[in-house]
């Protein structure tokens, strides 16, 4: 049997470029999903880098200085070294239990990053239901708490799991009716339609101004959803020695510490595009575009300086949370509750019915 | 989510089978932390199923009801449960079993005989041409509001009453 042998190495060639288009396919929409991981990662890294930083400025300390210039790289370090740690499992734990518990944690904080706009073009989804995606899938997170405080076979642990999961359901309620309002107001949930609609009048046009109380409720409660100091009860080290993560070890401790500053992230992230006008420069008689003559529809600059302007607005926001951490003493578990359930809640319930109000008599 | 054939075929039969095997878990598992946790597994994938179709508000509804809130709370009722002597006993074969199991499988054969009966293609068309009437420039949760206070207006109404009614009750017992 002869075979023409150019033709089949035609054919060799030909199936090559082929399975090399499929390969460039699949690269092509991976690279839209990894591109976000990598840039939350490094935001991760620098908010750590700014708390240390932050608190040793408060109490005069010098901070981190070595790895690095100014530090910078402390934060790598630490989980270069929590990835080489031992994994040590609690004897007659729930081994299942306690190696899904973290995962959990963090994948449904991760999702949520995807309907964060930061510029009108360059949101991984722009879905209909922005704010409200957010909300859902930040309220798999208690499951996951719920699975290591278990799965640990420890009393601590599960009462930090408890404590976790009671605390996050109870100010999950005040935050969705912030978001509530603000949606109310853009007429949209939708993060870019929210974004847009603070566009009009600059500085004054956020929605901090017309929403001053949502705004101090949205930040109280997103702080107790992150656990942070005021609110973080469910790792109280003199109660509970840890809460959730005493057990833990390794990077799956490690994956704890990312899902708080992730959360820490997004929801800082969350004032900004719900409160503080999002990719918008809000200066007023500031027009970038003009100040450098260049075309706004052309090119990568504008989606630049709007990603620029967003993540500006969010470090800054950052300070507030991360110097409430280092000032103010831990609440109590029942004040903790009575100020979700007997105060935070009436209040915003009554501001959602302001609101309704007045987008009634605006009509 | 308008995917291309192959991975919205794969990514079906993968939720299927999740929904299936939490399903399955749910019922057999011994421990009954296990079968919460796998109800909450049954959920997701139920949720992940409205968002391969397209509903976006309706997951999401699905997502912050039932895995959020319901999912949770059964957890917790469930861990404070002492688990270890409840499932060292255990029988599958009693009478209330099997009569469970009776009325399981009739269910099922009823479910199977009526979705073999009805004729999919014409509800298909009658919802595509439902949906070209009500033009896409409305959302899909604007069209869902508005269908709320036309519609469906009584039972919306009545629905919020009862709630209103369990939550007063809730604050009464919780003040005592």
């Amino acid at each position: 049997m002869i075979i023409d042998t150019p033709e089949v190495q035609d054919i060799n060639s030909f199936s090559r470029f082929e399975f090399l288009k499929e390969t460039y396919g699949i690269i092509w929409t991976l690279i839209p999903i990894f591109t976000p991981v990598l840039g939350i990662t490094i935001g991760v890294l620098v908010i750590v880098w700014l708390e240390r930083e932050i608190s040793a400025g408060i109490q005069q300390r010098i901070g981190p200085e070595y790895a690095g210039p100014l530090g910078v790289l402390q934060a790598l370090a630490d989980g270069s070294k929590l990835l080489f740690k031992e994994n040590i499992f609690p004897a007659r734990g729930e081994t299942l239990l306690f190696s899904i518990g973290p995962s959990i944690a963090v994948i449904s904080i991760l999702v949520s990053y995807s309907v964060v706009p930061f510029s009108s073009h360059l949101v991984l989804v722009d879905l209909n239901i922005g704010v409200f995606l957010w909300i859902a899938i930040s309220s798999i997170a208690p499951i996951g708490l719920l699975m290591s405080g278990y799965g640990s076979n420890n009393k601590y642990s599960f009462l930090g799991g408890l404590r976790a999961a009671a605390q996050s359901i109870s100010y999950e309620i005040p935050l969705t009716l912030c978001v509530l309002s603000i949606s109310l107001l853009s007429n949209s949930s939708s993060t870019v339609d929210i974004v847009e609609a603070q566009s009009k009048y600059g500085f004054w046009g956020w929605n901090l101004w017309r929403q001053p109380i949502g705004f101090i409720i949205f930040l109280i409660s997103s702080l107790a959803e992150c656990e942070r100091l005021p609110f973080d009860l469910p790792e109280a080290e003199e109660e509970l020695v840890a809460g959730y993560q005493t057990e833990y070890s390794g990077i799956k401790f490690g994956l704890f510490y990312v899902a708080s500053y992730l959360n820490l992230l997004v929801s800082s992230l969350f004032v900004t595009v719900l409160y503080l006008g999002g990719w918008n420069i809000s200066i007023p008689y500031i027009f970038v575009f003009d100040f450098f003559e260049i075309n706004k529809t052309y090119g990568v600059f504008e989606p630049t300086i709007s990603m620029f302007i967003t993540l500006a607005k969010t470090y800054l926001f950052l300070f507030i949370p991360i110097t409430t951490r280092w000032t103010l003493p831990r609440l109590r578990m029942d004040q903790l509750l009575n100020l979700g359930w007997k105060f935070l809640l009436p209040i915003s319930l009554g501001n959602l019915l302001l609101t309704t109000s007045s987008q009634l008599f605006s009509l | 989510m308008d995917l291309p054939g192959p991975i919205h075929d794969f990514l079906l039969v993968f939720l299927g089978l999740g929904l299936i095997l939490g399903g399955i878990g749910v019922v057999l598992l011994n421990n009954p932390i296990y079968s919460a946790f796998s109800l909450g597994l049954v959920l997701v994938s139920i949720s992940l199923l409205y968002i391969l179709s397209n509903s976006y508000f309706v997951a999401a509804a699905q997502l912050l009801i039932y895995v959020g809130a319901i999912n949770v709370l059964i957890i917790f009722a469930v861990m404070f449960m002492n688990g270890s002597e409840y499932y060292k006993d255990f029988n599958l074969w009693t009478v209330g079993n099997g009569f469970t199991l009776l009325i399981c499988t009739s269910i099922f054969g009823l479910l199977i005989t009526t979705i073999t009966d009805i004729s999919w293609y014409g509800i298909i068309w009658t919802t595509r041409l439902n949906q070209i009437i009500e033009h896409d420039l409305i959302s899909n949760s604007q069209q869902i509001g508005i269908h709320l206070s036309t519609d469906f207006f009584l039972p919306f109404e009545f629905i919020s009453i009862i709630l209103l009614a369990a939550l007063i009750g809730a604050i009464t017992v919780a003040r005592q």
